[in-house]
């Protein structure tokens, strides 16, 4: 094994302009060292049922999309855009069938999935034209071509992302943003999150927001839910159009809404509602008849004192001290909860911050929609 | 106290009917592939990541992304090509990731280690491997194409998005390192 290379006992000075000798020797260890990897017995059956699973979240994506280039074009009101389809088809068959020689297609509606697609993975082709890349709402457009040897008739009219989901290393520069808090304890904010690479890619959403607890708070009474039309969480924008395309240095925002729960005043535990007993001696029987240790008891009561305490974020920090109409507001005894932000493709939490004072409640959260810097 | 308590936002699932009909249309050359070409890719994956854990992680994502793009799909004399530059892309980026000390990928293969702990041990043990390991990243990179992967040198340029030239360049200096490396007492 030591001397592989030169088995002839060449001098030195030879050994540079001898490739052509070493090549089959390397040819052959290299084939030698994987011979024996065999891929996993249930490998196949895997890739049976991840294929179509990520097609089908593709052409979720793509179907958002052509929603929101119709939006645009029409400025119809953001819940009318169900209704797609039609207007995009006739130029949606040529476009597909244009981009297929490569994907210079401009932007706008057009198709070009297959230049922005070959964009995903081998980065020689893409086109990155920054096209939404609508196709129509999943009608098929039967072109004789779609026949490839042994796959059939492919239903075409498939929608696939004109450019490539943002991986997570993509992602970064997250922050977090948070408001004052309203009377009733509500507290709105954002994350913002960064594509941090050189490329474009899109945002399908799917973020996911975790909450932790903090201080006493209990991180099991917080509920997070999406927002939707008729919530509690009205400050919240309604349904995005999604996917997002990123520039590179452009970013999304997560909008969420921290509200306390229903009759447990400014922290979501205490049966006061925001007046702010001084006392706090009160304070400590929860009003939503929850069994609280005591522990956790002693704590919500020191926390109605301090209203709804105060907000702190992990990077522009608004720290301003609230006043929630109590006038002797004081942050509350490290009773927060804490909110992270991953990215749809996983890893680690993007941006996080922290919200003094909630005890129960519902984190609402959006769609994400186009940072504006 | 302190419980992280995710909560998976899905969007509302939309799958139609021609899910099935998807699936239908492309198993056939989906097996076909997968015979003719998951074993080297496995084997590429395995020469250029230093985590051999990821490997069946790698070629399963490749996987996925070519097919699910009915593009690439319709070009089956291109599949191969496709998947390759997937595969040396994502042993970047895990590569990139690895470094970086986060999370390798989203949803790692259960007990890859059972069936083939003997293959990729014995892989672990290889004196090539090791060797291999310590070049740089490209020069690792033009090697496992070119000799492993058999491409030509036109086509390794255009796999790595470098010039013939560089190619040549990393080839030529992979292949001297790599020999000082196989040479120095194991």
């Amino acid at each position: 094994m030591t001397h592989f290379f030169d088995p002839d006992g060449m001098a030195d000075e030879h050994r540079e302009n001898d490739h052509d000798f070493d090549e089959p020797a390397l040819r052959r260890l290299l084939h030698d060292a994987v011979r024996d990897i065999e891929p996993q017995p249930q490998a196949l059956n895997r890739l049976r049922q991840a294929i179509p699973a990520r097609r089908a979240r593709r052409r979720q994506a793509m179907v958002g999309a052509a929603a929101g280039v119709l939006l645009v074009g029409t400025a119809v009101p953001v819940l009318v855009h169900t209704a797609t389809g039609g207007g995009l088809d006739t130029a949606n068959t040529t476009n597909a069938s244009a981009s297929q020689t490569i994907g210079t297609g401009r932007g706008g509606q057009g198709g070009n999935e297959l230049g922005g697609d070959s964009g995903a993975a081998a980065g020689t082709l893409g086109s990155d034209s920054g096209a939404s890349g609508a196709t129509g709402g999943g009608k098929p457009s039967a072109s004789a071509s779609d026949a490839s040897p042994g796959t059939g008739a492919a239903p075409s009219g498939t929608l696939a992302a004109a450019l490539p989901l943002c991986a997570r290393a993509q992602l970064g520069n997250g922050s977090a943003q948070t408001a004052v808090p309203d009377s009733q304890g509500r507290v709105y904010g954002s994350f913002t999150v960064l594509n941090t690479s050189n490329i474009s890619c899109t945002v399908a959403g799917g973020d996911q927001i975790t909450v932790a607890g903090e201080g006493g708070t209990d991180a099991s009474k917080i509920r997070v839910v999406d927002h939707t039309a008729g919530d509690p969480a009205t400050g919240l924008p309604g349904s995005a159009a999604l996917p997002l395309i990123l520039a590179p240095g452009k970013g999304y925002k997560v909008e969420f809404a921290w509200i306390p729960a229903a009759g447990g005043g400014t922290t979501g535990c205490s049966s006061d509602t925001g007046g702010g007993t001084t006392s706090g001696g009160t304070g400590g029987s929860s009003g939503s008849g929850a069994t609280t240790t005591a522990g956790g008891t002693g704590t919500t009561g020191g926390s109605t004192t301090g209203s709804s305490g105060s907000t702190s974020t992990s990077s522009t920090s608004q720290n301003t001290p609230t006043d929630a109409g109590s006038p002797s507001a004081t942050p509350a005894g490290g009773d927060a909860i804490s909110l992270s932000d991953i990215p749809q493709q996983g890893g680690p939490a993007v941006a996080s911050t922290s919200i003094g004072g909630a005890c129960a409640g519902t984190v609402y959260s959006s769609e994400p929609v186009a940072a504006t810097p | 106290m302190i419980a992280p308590w995710p909560v998976a936002k899905l969007p509302a699932e939309a799958r139609g009917a021609d899910n099935a009909m998807a699936t239908g249309t492309t198993v056939d050359h989906l097996t076909e592939t997968y015979r003719a070409h998951y074993r080297s890719l496995l084997g590429l994956a395995a020469l250029l990541l230093d985590d051999l854990a990821s490997c069946e992680d790698v070629v399963q994502e490749a996987f996925i992304r070519v097919h699910s793009a009915r593009g690439r799909v319709r070009e089956p004399e291109k599949t191969l090509a496709y998947l390759r530059q997937t595969v040396v892309n994502l042993s970047r980026s895990a590569l990139r990731r690895r470094i970086l000390g986060l999370k390798l990928l989203s949803k790692p293969m259960p007990d890859m280690a059972s069936a083939e702990e003997g293959a990729y041990e014995q892989l672990e043990r290889d004196q090539l491997i090791r060797s291999m390991r310590g070049l740089q990243r490209r020069q690792r990179e033009v090697l496992v194409l070119r000799y492993f992967a058999d491409m030509t040198e036109s086509q390794v340029a255009e796999t790595l998005g470098i010039s013939i030239g560089s190619v040549k360049a990393y080839g030529s200096r992979g292949i001297a390192a790599l020999r000082v490396a196989m040479e120095a007492p194991a």
